[in-house]
């Protein structure tokens, strides 16, 4: 059989992680030299430099050309049904959380609506959300119907944790986010998580959140129980 | 012996689980011998079980029980596969790799595993109508199914494998984030390289919080969407794949 994958990169990425977990770095030091870690595991240069890229490109790591390997921030978790609603999360229950009313440009609203089939909506309202003092995220609301228009509140998503709303939603990447630059102080490199969440009342749309946050800061966390059928008896 | 009473026999031994949910039973030639009856009749016997649902023929591979005795148990949870075919994609599955290794530290972690401990590892590329759309790093503690490997992932998802061995799976822990294709990653999801990709990995414990998976999910964002999909009400939370 042809050698469709390199298993041994899986070992070295994994006894990284562990080498990473048990030396105690703290976010910000840095790593070992390259040399020095390719002669600690036994590899070649090309091989360690592709398990540390992977460290990269997952967020573990950062890297700066030619001056060695830097380890991350923890990154911050936030529950995906409490998305748009951080109070709520238990996930950041330790964390200080603001948000904060911004008015984003028509343009920029229309550039964001870009793939999404309705017309920009007069009465969008737009928040970041900082967790510790860090912007963390930007959420859109687009409410739908008159009297979602009349709600008056200073959190809008709050009000559809009730049972009465049903409200799906699809987590994949916004790969536009050059009109968000400005808000989020994004990098180059920097890849953005996007939540689209429609949420319907008896099927009738009633409003629409859309969400970004930035990968390298956080991961979304989406925990189902899958509920047993009562009719189960034997084990 | 004629076909209905052959009919009634199989039917016994696959509600009494003689032969098991997933397993294969015994060739047409060697159902000639164990019951002295001519082929055809053995032939037609299979083909009305196939056609109520009992097995599950295989060209080139052998005839498979598809009836899951333990009703409740049956799949509350779907896998890729399954999720395609649901939108009328076929789905196809290359396996890339299939092992048996340590646990190591981070996969160790995840399935309440010591670093030493066995696990058995299947890397899979996922394709929908022929078109790539993930790569899937399976990891499952060799205990709980010690023969494993010599189940056929091509024809029953690892969800069925659990349920006919009596696993029932009650939780379901997804962590979503991002990461960047290169290399042979790249080649395989026949997409460009430094692509941005959703990562995501999917942890399942049974009834009695066994850990009993943990995938990695390396996923092109345009299908991101089959994984990640997800309802809630209230406090209660349903994914996609848990949608009837």
């Amino acid at each position: 059989m042809p050698k469709l994958i390199n298993l041994l990169a899986y070992d070295l990425i994994d006894q990284l992680s562990a080498y990473i977990q048990d030396s105690q770095l703290t976010p910000g030091a840095k790593l070992p030299s390259e040399r020095n870690l390719a002669d600690r595991f036994q590899v070649n240069r090309t091989t360690l430099r592709g398990a540390l890229q992977k460290l990269v490109d997952n967020g573990i790591l950062s890297t700066q050309s030619n001056s060695g390997y830097y380890l991350m921030k923890p990154k911050f978790s936030k529950n995906a049904y409490a998305f748009f609603t951080p109070h709520e999360d238990p996930s950041l229950a330790k964390h200080q959380i603001e948000l904060k009313e911004i008015s984003l440009k028509p343009a920029t609203l229309s550039l964001l609506l870009d793939k999404i089939t309705i017309k920009v909506p007069e009465h969008a309202a737009a928040y970041l959300e900082f967790i510790d003092g860090e912007v963390l995220s930007l959420f859109v609301f687009i409410p739908l119907l008159p009297e979602i228009i009349e709600l008056k509140t200073s959190s809008p998503f709050q009000i559809f944790q009730e049972t009465d709303y049903l409200r799906s939603q699809e987590i994949t990447l916004s790969l536009n986010h050059e009109p968000l630059k400005k808000w989020l102080t994004l990098e180059e490199e920097d890849l953005l998580l996007f939540v689209q969440e429609e949420i319907t009342k008896d099927q009738q749309p009633v409003a629409l959140a859309l969400g970004y946050t930035i990968s390298k800061r956080c991961t979304i966390q989406v925990d189902v129980a899958t509920t047993l059928q009562a009719a189960e008896t034997d084990s | 012996m004629k076909t209905e009473e052959l009919m009634k026999q199989l039917i016994e031994a696959i509600e009494t689980g003689t032969y098991k949910y997933t397993q294969m039973i015994p060739s047409e030639r060697e159902l000639v011998s164990m019951y002295g009856i001519n082929r055809s009749s053995v032939k037609k016997a299979i083909q009305h079980l196939v056609n109520q649902d009992y097995l599950l023929k295989i060209h080139g591979k052998g005839t498979f029980v598809k009836k899951n005795i333990h009703e409740h148990l049956q799949i509350k949870f779907h896998g890729l596969s399954e999720l395609l075919e649901r939108e009328a994609i076929t789905p196809s599955n290359l396996i890339l790799a299939s092992e048996i290794k340590k646990a190591g530290h981070i996969v160790g972690q995840s399935l309440q595993l010591a670093p030493h401990e066995d696990v058995f590892h299947l890397v899979r590329l996922r394709s929908g109508d022929g078109v790539p759309i993930s790569i899937e790093d399976t990891y499952i503690p060799l205990a709980i199914i010690p023969d494993l490997q010599t189940y056929d992932f091509q024809i029953f998802s690892f969800y069925s494998i659990l349920a006919a061995h009596n696993y029932q799976i009650d939780k379901i822990f997804q962590t979503i984030a991002s990461s960047k294709v290169r290399n042979k990653e790249a080649r395989l999801l026949k997409t460009s390289l430094m692509r941005p990709v959703v990562s995501l990995t999917i942890r399942a414990f049974t009834t009695e919080e066994k850990a009993v998976e943990y995938t990695e999910v390396t996923v092109l964002p345009e299908y991101a969407a089959i994984y990640t999909k997800n309802f809630h009400r209230g406090k209660e939370t349903k994914i996609y794949a848990q949608i009837d």
